[in-house]
């Protein structure tokens, strides 16, 4: 990988959070921080998985990228441009070359519309296009995404949920984007056909040189198409770097317990199942010290004396743990 | 200049597709063709009502002789206060029936429709204004209203269509703002949003058309609503005092005592004027619920019921049902019946097994 490349999207120090609605009137007012200084850097042509379980602003961040979702603190620069410091005009501008691929292919695509009107909508919003340049351009992509020209005229309940998806992956790209954020695309669909959309995404970034943010719960996925990852919990990095190296090395304990939860399909193997105990705690009162605190199977009495500053372990990999910094203290 | 010109005439092209669509479609449900029918009659009636009319009843010197009974000149009779001639009388009745219905409802469409995307799509301080107009609005009741703002601003029926729409819009806005408000969170909204769409642009292509058809069939049932009001102001005298309507020829019969003379005629043209009036409307609607809410065709079967009404299988229908479905008004099928019934015994078995093992 070319590491001397600029990369196309850095995050620094991006915080959100979101007004609480209050229990009685004059309360003082509360905050869920959603992110909370997740800093990352995304490369040209690299796949970038973001992981962690449900409602830890994952999709938050994604939409922050997209300038879609406003930060607290911290700067976005995608292609060199600042993105936070861009005004409305500007901000729909750079929009063009970003997009997005839903993970609820039902609800992603609007059932009134045929497939022509859905996947040649963001040409119309532009503008410029004559109805049979239109045409053209979606009959050539419905090719490319594994659909045929004669399903331009038919409806999105006319199809199952793959071939949705692969409307929802046509509508994305027919603009060109540089950068797709791809929001669990395929959590939503049978099993059977994960892995020809995952094959057909790939295709895709081989052909157009797009950038993937790959939102997933599932590990497994990432390993097999992801170059580098970012594992967050309760809005901050846990551990962010290469893929194999993290996989070959999972240094914080919550990205092993994801790791052990990986479906094998080995039955001799007698892997460990790390299972976490407790809940999420509240996100109104995160705990003292580290996040992960509470849940920890390796939790000591340090942890909860301030955050985990993010160290580098070896070359492209970094973790935010106390054990690892005070590794004497066991 | 030419590229406006474009762009309307395809604007004016889109909606008259929609509507004719839309027309298909209830042409196409036995129920709305009905309706379709009656409103079709009634609105020729109420456009070429000159035409049709032996008589014009506005016109002093075409009266007859007071009370006359029905005859070939006269096919329903002449009124016992003034002499004029009933069948005409209905037809022209149609006109103001129908506008006030139609333009009352087509106002609280308009209103209804602005307010409530409005309050759904920008939400924040603009939704909480308006929701709190419809709460306030909503406990007034409208009739006694009209009542009175007729006493204080005269008699007219542009008083009487603003006051309706005045007061009308509030349920239409409450149940358009919660359409709104699911579309709004939709990926599909969302994605429109990434590509750079404007707000007008989602409320155009996105929400208008989800909404439409709901607005439709509101404006059915609320213009058969209005015009049952509009009947029962022009019979307590606080309609158009010169413009003939169905209200009014029902009030001037009652009070001339044309029961007691037995002109039952003179009632019943009228009353049947508005009961078709009214049905077709509630037809159209009440078909234009059915099509737009699939679960409507299989679940609640009023309207399986009423199939078989028209179908004058009253007695085979009820007789059907078994005590459950009565309950929920639900027909069950030929077939299922005996099924139906051994279910019941088994239950009633079983529940006198329960007992006794609970004894």
């Amino acid at each position: 990988m070319q590491r001397d490349e600029k990369p196309l999207l850095k995050l620094e120090n991006i915080c959100v959070s979101f007004p609480v609605k209050k229990d009685f009137p004059f309360q003082k007012k509360r905050f869920v921080r959603a992110v909370s200084d997740v800093s990352l850097e995304i490369f040209r042509g690299e796949t970038f998985g973001l992981v962690g379980e449900s409602g830890c602003g994952k999709s938050t961040l994604a939409n922050t990228t997209l300038g879609i979702q406003k930060v607290d603190s911290g700067k976005i620069f995608f292609d060199g441009q600042e993105l936070t410091a861009m005004n409305k005009k500007e901000l729909k501008q750079a929009r063009r070359s970003m997009q997005m691929i839903f993970q609820d292919p039902f609800s992603s695509l609007n059932p009134r519309f045929s497939v022509f009107d859905i996947i040649s909508e963001p040409l119309r919003i532009g503008g410029g296009y004559t109805r049979e340049q239109m045409r053209e351009k979606v009959g050539a992509l419905l090719h490319e995404v594994g659909l045929s020209e004669a399903d331009m005229d038919r409806f999105p309940s006319d199809f199952s949920g793959g071939q949705k998806q692969r409307i929802g992956i046509a509508r994305a790209l027919i603009l060109k984007p540089k950068y797709l954020v791809c929001d669990e695309p395929v959590s939503a669909l049978d099993v059977s056909v994960h892995a020809q959309i995952l094959n057909l995404l790939m295709d895709l970034q081989q052909k157009y040189d797009i950038t993937y943010l790959f939102i997933s719960h599932n590990l497994a996925v990432v390993k097999r198409i992801c170059t580098r990852l970012l594992v967050m919990y309760f809005g901050k990095t846990m551990e962010y770097g290469d893929v194999d190296k993290i996989f070959r090395n999972p240094v914080h304990p919550y990205t092993r317990a994801l790791m052990s939860a990986i479906f094998d399909t080995d039955i001799d193997s007698k892997h460990e199942r790390i299972r976490l105990q407790g809940e999420v705690p509240s996100p109104i009162h995160p705990p003292a010290g580290c996040r992960f605190c509470g849940r920890c199977p390796e939790e000591e009495g340090f942890c909860k004396e301030g955050e985990p500053p993010l160290v580098k372990v070896e070359e492209d990999h970094f973790v935010a743990c106390f054990k690892y910094n005070k590794p004497l203290a066991e | 200049m030419k590229d406006i010109l474009v762009k309307t005439g395809r604007f004016l092209l889109r909606i008259l597709f929609g509507i004719g669509s839309f027309f298909k479609k209830l042409w196409k449900h036995k129920q709305g063709r009905i309706g379709l029918i009656i409103v079709g009659i009634l609105a020729v009636c109420a456009i070429f009502a000159p035409l049709i009319a032996p008589y014009d009843p506005y016109d002093v010197t075409q009266r007859a002789e007071k009370g006359l009974l029905p005859s070939w000149q006269h096919l329903l009779g002449t009124s016992i206060t003034t002499g004029q001639d009933i069948f005409s009388m209905l037809i022209y009745g149609t006109r103001s029936s129908l506008s006030i219905g139609v333009i009352t409802g087509i106002t609280i469409a308009i209103l209804g429709s602005l307010l409530g995307i409005a309050a759904g799509y920008i939400g924040g301080w603009v939704d909480t204004i308006i929701m709190r107009v419809v709460d306030v609005l909503l406990v007034i009741p409208t009739l006694p209203l009209v009542i009175v703002m007729t006493n204080v601003l005269g008699t007219s029926y542009v008083v009487i269509v603003i006051v309706f729409a005045a007061f009308g819009w509030t349920g239409l806005a409450r149940v358009i703002r919660s359409q709104v408000m699911l579309i709004k969170n939709t990926n599909y909204v969302k994605a429109a949003e990434l590509m750079g769409a404007s707000k007008w642009y989602i409320m155009w292509r996105h929400i208008l058309p989800a909404v439409s058809n709901l607005l439709i069939m509101s404006t059915a049932l609320t213009s058969a609503g209005i015009m049952v009001a509009e009947a029962g102001l022009s019979f307590l005298g606080l309609g158009n005092p010169e413009a003939i309507s169905w209200g009014k020829m029902l009030a001037d019969a009652q009070s001339s005592g044309a029961m007691l003379f037995g002109h039952w005629w003179s009632i019943l043209a009228p009353g049947v004027g508005i009961f078709l009036a009214v049905y077709s409307f509630m037809r159209i609607g009440l078909a234009l619920e059915e099509i737009l809410n699939p679960r409507m065709r299989k679940g609640s079967s009023m309207i399986k019921v009423f199939k078989h009404l028209n179908n004058k299988y009253l007695e085979e229908v009820f007789a059907s049902m078994d005590d459950n479905s009565k309950m929920k008004g639900e027909y069950v099928a030929e077939g299922a019946q005996e099924e139906v019934a051994a279910a019941a015994e088994e239950k009633s078995e079983t529940g006198v097994k329960d007992e006794s093992a609970g004894s």
